[in-house]
């Protein structure tokens, strides 16, 4: 999978934001994701790239748990330079492995929390599996900005102090064309409120394997 | 019964009926067998090629069930899955990586595709690694699947191959395993093994001949005939007769679910190879039926025998009754309790019937006479008579007294037998009919009970000839005995009373009437020496004579009962 970044500066601790530079400030946004049957689009990428200029680097450190033989979170996005822990919190051990162009590393058999985290320097995205358990996958979107989220239940995603003007760009595991990603251009304020409508694929994830607990689904 | 054709014997009729019911019999139920047989065999060969056709479905099923399994696991090969993630650094590496999983599955080629459907690496011709895939439209099948695996067979470079996808899942898609497993001979052999059928796979190109064979069980140098026949004759999914290499096969030709072009598998079963079984069940059959027929002949020739020959028996028994044999031969028993035993029976009845009358009729010709006889059988037997004119003989013996006082009873009764046999031999001679013996005496009548028209020259010539066979028996019998006889004969002409005479149960035929009585005199005439004559006759008589005699007038004499005198004259021989 191939997708197109832009990079940008940006900080990750978005709270700080009006405190430093509060005259860059563009306010807070509300980002609602709908598929093309007006639903709620859950476990999409919500990011935000400066019109002008590079966005800050604000490097945190990022984490997928391996939790019920499961990745948590599913998709999870981080800046590119970020590290980022996975920590096993099952009895039984997991082989992490991703083959992805942006970031391949493997974590052969291993519990509890590795000791040195990944680092994701590279912009793209990150597909992870788990050479034990077929179901298991998860996505670690590596942007070049601090202006991201993922979207929750209600499809639903907040980015706050943003930049005056910026592209907003939106990704999603199921989307059909993930070489063009949907974007928005933001500028000024009075825009409290932005909505996507994404044209997605069927859910194809690989059902669980019948010894394990669970719904069987995931 | 209206036979066209004709026979002389009851028998030969008989065993024809009989022998053509059993002949159309058995010729009908061999035919009804043998129709069920081959509509049997048909039935069955029709199933067991519909039976291979889906044996080699699930055949072919099962191979690529097996195939989607190995390629399912290989997806998921970490090794692999590492190999082709620094494989473009070390294609050599991934190659053989591939061969190695080809030869573990035991596939005929393994291709790996980019999700843009390029091939990165087709196992066994590396020169086509950068084109584009030529079986595309299974990747397309594998996208729009819910488990991202297609299957099907396809024709790659003139061959074959059933074909498996499957994603290569890092966990997602990254790229296409296709995994082909040929169709070949060896697959056509155990499909033909397994189904005792002929397997061959047809590659028909865009439909209508010319096709090419794929694979097959026919050796190479059969390959073209099957071609040619199944080319010629053959219908998709209908079950014709094709003949290959002087042998006949049921073939059932089925297209293939070919994703890119059109193929169809020929199953074919060899029809004599089926039929051999029916053949030797018929043959058993026509054995059987010949000898039933052989049977019928012999049961039939000796049941016709026994019906006719007992029936042959009794129509030359009845020929020889018809000649008057009524001996032992007619009335044998047949020996039998059926019908024919029963008519064996009546028929001995009816000839022991017919030999006691023959016998009374004997015995009624002996004590009366013949003609007496004759008329007493030719008519209804009713007591009563009727008028006639008849010419009465009366002969009686003389000197028979002492002759009877002289001989023993035995021998005189023969003597007298011998003249009474000879004097009513004369009597029958001249058309006469004895009427009675009385004693030495005889009555004879001329004119009845049979009309005669010279009934008086017949009685006259009667009396004379009888009289020459006295001479001659004087001269032969009496004479040695020392004895000389002699008679008296009075004859006349007169109307009598003629009928049966005496009570219903018992009667005889006899005439009565003055004419008798006049006869009677006259015989008793001839013992007046003054005659001097054995015979007299009547006037009546002499006028009655068609024929001249010599005779001489000797008067009238007075008759008791009659008013007129008679008149009388001596016969004394022929003119």
């Amino acid at each position: 999978m191939s997708c197109d970044f832009r990079f940008i500066q940006l900080f990750r601790n978005l709270i700080v934001v009006p405190l430093l530079v509060a005259t860059a400030s563009a306010g807070d946004l509300t980002v609602a994701v709908k598929d093309q049957n007006g639903k709620p689009v859950q476990d999409a990428v919500v990011y935000a790239l400066p019109v002008s200029g590079k966005a800050p680097s604000r490097k945190a450190g990022g984490e997928v748990v391996q939790r019920n033989k499961q990745f948590v979170p599913y998709v999870s996005a981080v800046q590119a330079g970020s590290l980022v822990q996975f920590p096993n919190k099952d009895t039984v051990k997991h082989h992490v492995y991703s083959f992805s162009p942006a970031k391949k590393f493997e974590l052969p058999l291993y519990a509890g929390t590795p000791a040195e985290p990944v680092l994701f320097d590279t912009l793209g995205l990150v597909t992870l599996g788990c050479n034990i358990h077929d179901w298991m996958i998860a996505y670690i979107l590596v942007v070049p900005t601090p202006w991201f989220a993922v979207t929750d239940a209600n499809g639903e995603a907040q980015l706050r102090g943003l930049p005056a003007a910026c592209d907003l760009e939106v990704w999603q595991p199921r989307l059909k064309n993930s070489s063009d990603l949907p974007r928005q251009r933001l500028v000024g304020k009075g825009n409290p409120s932005v909505s996507f409508q994404l044209d997605l694929k069927p859910d194809f994830r690989l059902r669980r394997s019948p010894t394990g607990t669970g719904d069987g689904y995931r | 019964m209206n036979f066209p054709l004709h026979f002389r014997t009851f028998r030969g009729r008989l065993a024809f009926f009989f022998l053509s019911l059993v002949a159309v019999v058995l010729a009908a139920s061999f035919l009804v067998v043998f129709q069920a047989n081959r509509r049997h065999a048909a039935r069955q060969i029709e199933d067991s090629l519909h039976a291979g056709s889906r044996i080699f479905a699930t055949l072919r099923e099962r191979r690529l069930d097996e195939l989607n399994e190995q390629a399912r696991l290989l997806a998921y090969d970490y090794g692999f899955k590492q190999a082709f993630s620094s494989s473009a650094d070390d294609r050599a590496t991934m190659r053989l990586a591939m061969q190695n999983w080809r030869d573990r599955i035991r596939a005929s080629f393994m291709v790996l595709v980019s999700l843009e459907k390029q091939i990165l690496y087709n196992s066994d011709q590396p020169q086509r690694d950068g084109s584009t895939f030529d079986l595309p439209g299974l990747i397309t099948a594998a996208e729009q699947d819910r488990s991202l695996e297609a299957r099907g067979l396809m024709l790659r470079d003139g061959k074959l191959y059933a074909v498996v996808v499957v994603p290569l899942l890092a966990p997602e898609p990254i790229a296409w395993i296709c995994l082909g497993f040929r169709i070949d001979d060896a697959f056509a052999k155990e499909l033909g093994a397994l189904t005792n059928q002929s397997v061959s796979f047809l590659d028909q190109r865009n439909g209508p001949p010319p096709w090419t064979i794929l694979a097959s069980t026919f050796n190479d140098a059969i390959r073209p005939q099957l071609l040619t026949a199944l080319e010629r004759f053959a219908k998709p999914a209908e079950v014709t007769k094709v003949v290959i290499d002087e042998k006949r096969f049921v073939t059932l030709l089925e297209r293939l679910d070919v994703r890119n072009g059109n193929a169809a598998v020929a199953l074919q079963r060899n029809l004599d190879e089926e039929l051999a079984p029916f053949r030797v069940l018929e043959g058993v059959l026509l054995v059987v039926a010949l000898a039933g027929l052989l049977l019928s002949v012999l049961a039939v020739g000796g049941i016709a025998g026994s019906l006719s020959r007992p029936v042959l028996r009794l129509a030359k028994n009845a020929r020889r009754v018809e000649e008057g044999d009524y001996g032992t031969g007619p009335s044998e028993d047949l020996g039998r309790a059926d019908e024919l035993g029963q008519l064996a029976r009546s028929f001995q009845h009816m000839t022991a019937g017919l030999a006691e009358r023959d016998k009374v009729r004997d015995l009624l010709g002996k004590v009366t006479s013949p003609a007496i006889a004759a008329e007493l059988t030719r008519r209804e037997l009713v007591l009563g008579g009727e008028e006639k004119k008849v010419t009465v003989l009366f002969s009686d013996l003389r000197n028979f007294t002492p002759l009877s006082e002289a001989l023993e009873p035995a021998e005189l009764l023969e003597v007298l037998n011998e003249y009474l046999t000879a004097m009513s031999q004369i009597v029958d001679a001249h058309g006469g009919v004895v009427d009675k013996y009385v004693g030495d005496a005889l009555m004879a009548l001329f004119g009845a009970p049979l009309e005669m028209s010279d009934q008086a020259s017949q009685a006259f010539a009667t009396a004379l000839e009888m009289r020459a066979a006295l001479t001659e028996l004087n001269e032969r019998v009496f004479q040695p005995k020392g004895f000389t006889v002699g008679f008296g004969v009075g004859i006349h002409t007169g109307t009598v009373v003629a009928g049966n005479v005496g009570s219903p149960e018992r009667y005889n035929y006899t005439v009565i009437g003055d004419g008798v009585n006049v006869a009677s005199r006259l015989q008793s005439l001839t013992r007046n020496p003054e005659y001097d004559t054995d015979i007299i006759v009547s006037d009546a008589s002499l006028r009655e004579s068609t024929k001249r005699f010599r005779t001489r007038r000797l008067g009238e004499v007075p008759v008791k009962g009659k008013q007129q005198p008679v008149l009388i004259h001596a016969l004394l021989g022929p003119e």
